[in-house]
Parts: C-alpha cells; sequence; structure tokens
C-alpha cells in the first residue's frame, strides 16, 4: 500500500510540474489555461488519492476536496476564457465563429 | 430506470459530506450538517418546483466518458508541454446542442472544459449553441461528436431538467 500510494504522489506532483512549464511554454493565453486547468485538477486527484491510502485520519477530506476541485476548477477556467476572449485581440485563432455572433443576442 | 430521490436520501447525502468534511462523527456535527442539509434542500425546492430525478445508468456512463476525458487531456497537454514542435491550432468554434441540454449548462461547462483541449468560452442559451476554445481545430468534427455524446448523457442522466426550465421560462 505504501508504494502505491507513493507511486501516486509522485505521479501527480509530476503532473503538477508539467503544468507548471506548460504555464511558461505556451505563448498564448488560452493554452496556458489549458495547461493551468487541466492538468492541475488531475494532479490533485491523483496526489490526493495517494496521501488517502496512507493517511489515518482526514481522508474523507481529501476525496471529498477532490471532488469538489473538479466540479468547481473548469467553472474559473471557463470564466478565465471568457474574460480572455473579451480583453485581448483574438488574431492568432484560425477560425473564430463567436465575434460574429458576439453582440447579435 | 429514472428513480427520484427523497428528500430523506438528499439530507442524509447532505449530512455525510458535512460530517466527512470535518472528520468527524460527533454529535454536533451531525446536527448541524442535519439542519444544513434541510435549509439547502428547502432552498432548492424553493427555487425549482420539479424533484431531483437521476438516472443512475445514465450518470455512471457521464461519469465514466469524464473520468476518461480527464485521464486523456492529461496526456495530450502533458505531450505538448514536453513536445518541442508547437502542434496547436487554437480556434473557437460553435457547437449548437439540443435545446433541452442548455438547462444542464453548467454541467455541460464544467464536462467540456476538462476534456483535452477544449473549454467553453461563451453560451448562448438563446440559439442553444456553445462556443469552444479548441486547441486543435483539426480535431473539430471529434469535438463537435463528444460535445453532443457529452449534452445526450447529461440530459438522460438528470430527465427533469427540462422540465424545470420549462415552468421557469
Amino acid at each position: 500500500m505504501n508504494i502505491v500510494s507513493s507511486v501516486l504522489m509522485l505521479g501527480g506532483s509530476l503532473v503538477a510540474v508539467l503544468a507548471g512549464i506548460g504555464i511558461l511554454r505556451f505563448s498564448t493565453p488560452y493554452a496556458r489555461f489549458h495547461a493551468a486547468g487541466k492538468a492541475s485538477p488531475v494532479a490533485f486527484v491523483i496526489t490526493a488519492i495517494g496521501a488517502a491510502l496512507v493517511a489515518d485520519e482526514g481522508a474523507g477530506i481529501l476525496i471529498f476536496a477532490a471532488i469538489a476541485m473538479v466540479l468547481t476548477l473548469p467553472v474559473g477556467v471557463h470564466l478565465l476564457f471568457r474574460a480572455a476572449y473579451r480583453t485581448t485581440n483574438n488574431q492568432h485563432l484560425i477560425v473564430d465563429e463567436l465575434d460574429a455572433t458576439m453582440y447579435e443576442s | 430506470m429514472t428513480r427520484s430521490i427523497p428528500a430523506v436520501g438528499m439530507v442524509v447525502l447532505g449530512v455525510v459530506a458535512w460530517v466527512a468534511l470535518w472528520g468527524d462523527w460527533s454529535w454536533a456535527n451531525i446536527l448541524v450538517g442535519v439542519v444544513l442539509a434541510t435549509l439547502t434542500l428547502v432552498m432548492q425546492r424553493r427555487a425549482s418546483s420539479t424533484e431531483f430525478r437521476v438516472e443512475p445508468v445514465s450518470l455512471v456512463r457521464l461519469i465514466g466518458v469524464v473520468l476518461v476525458d480527464l485521464a486523456r487531456s492529461t496526456v495530450s497537454v502533458a505531450k505538448e508541454v514536453i513536445t518541442p514542435t508547437d502542434y496547436t491550432e487554437e480556434a473557437v468554434i460553435g457547437i449548437e446542442v439540443d435545446p433541452a441540454a442548455m438547462s444542464h449548462a453548467l454541467l455541460l461547462t464544467v464536462a467540456i472544459t476538462l476534456t483535452p483541449g477544449t473549454a467553453v468560452v461563451e453560451v448562448h442559451p438563446s440559439t442553444s449553441t456553445l462556443f469552444l476554445h479548441v486547441l486543435h481545430a483539426r480535431d473539430r468534427d471529434e469535438i463537435t461528436a463528444h460535445v453532443h455524446q457529452l449534452a445526450d448523457l447529461a440530459v438522460a442522466a438528470f430527465p427533469s431538467g427540462a422540465h424545470a426550465m420549462e415552468s421557469s421560462s
């Protein structure tokens, strides 16, 4: 059980590191949100499962925190996308179907 | 196979969640949990007149699809981070979904934003169109099919949503 939880926690940390590198390496705000917003809940969930396996107490809290993270973080990421779309120029987008309909409704 | 969760079940779920968060089965925690869960339920019932219905098989399938998405999104973003070449071709595309699915817009937004390389930028309820930012515009057909699958599963898993929408609008 110890090995499994160690592997999970290390794996989760690795994903978090990759997400961090992604934030630095990607050049557009959107790509950075993708790196930050997708990899980090996964990193948290994997690490939390690993920690919950060996924790004497608080395993329930970890699992609930993981569920709450998966359910709420995408909402924040969506708002970041929405805010970024309205405040930056979007010339690097190869297709932009929202632009045309933006001010219609 | 549709099941409507009885009020007692909802309260019990709420109490279990509350106690798990405190990590201690004390009477004080349980009591406060019962009060909070009941309050939440009353407020929810006031907000929408319909019962909260769940279709368990579709819900499990929806969760399964989202979990697979999570794993795939991690791998695909990790690949994009590690490989030196930038394969991204960003685009914002509009995807029209079944109008019934618009009452599950929040659920859809969460599920889609967890999917590899896609995120919801804007939702237009009047035209039931979701505008997605995608990292790889060449996968457009695949993404559209995936969103439709998520929308169908969301409607199937929580069938009362459509009625709630009709009665409130």
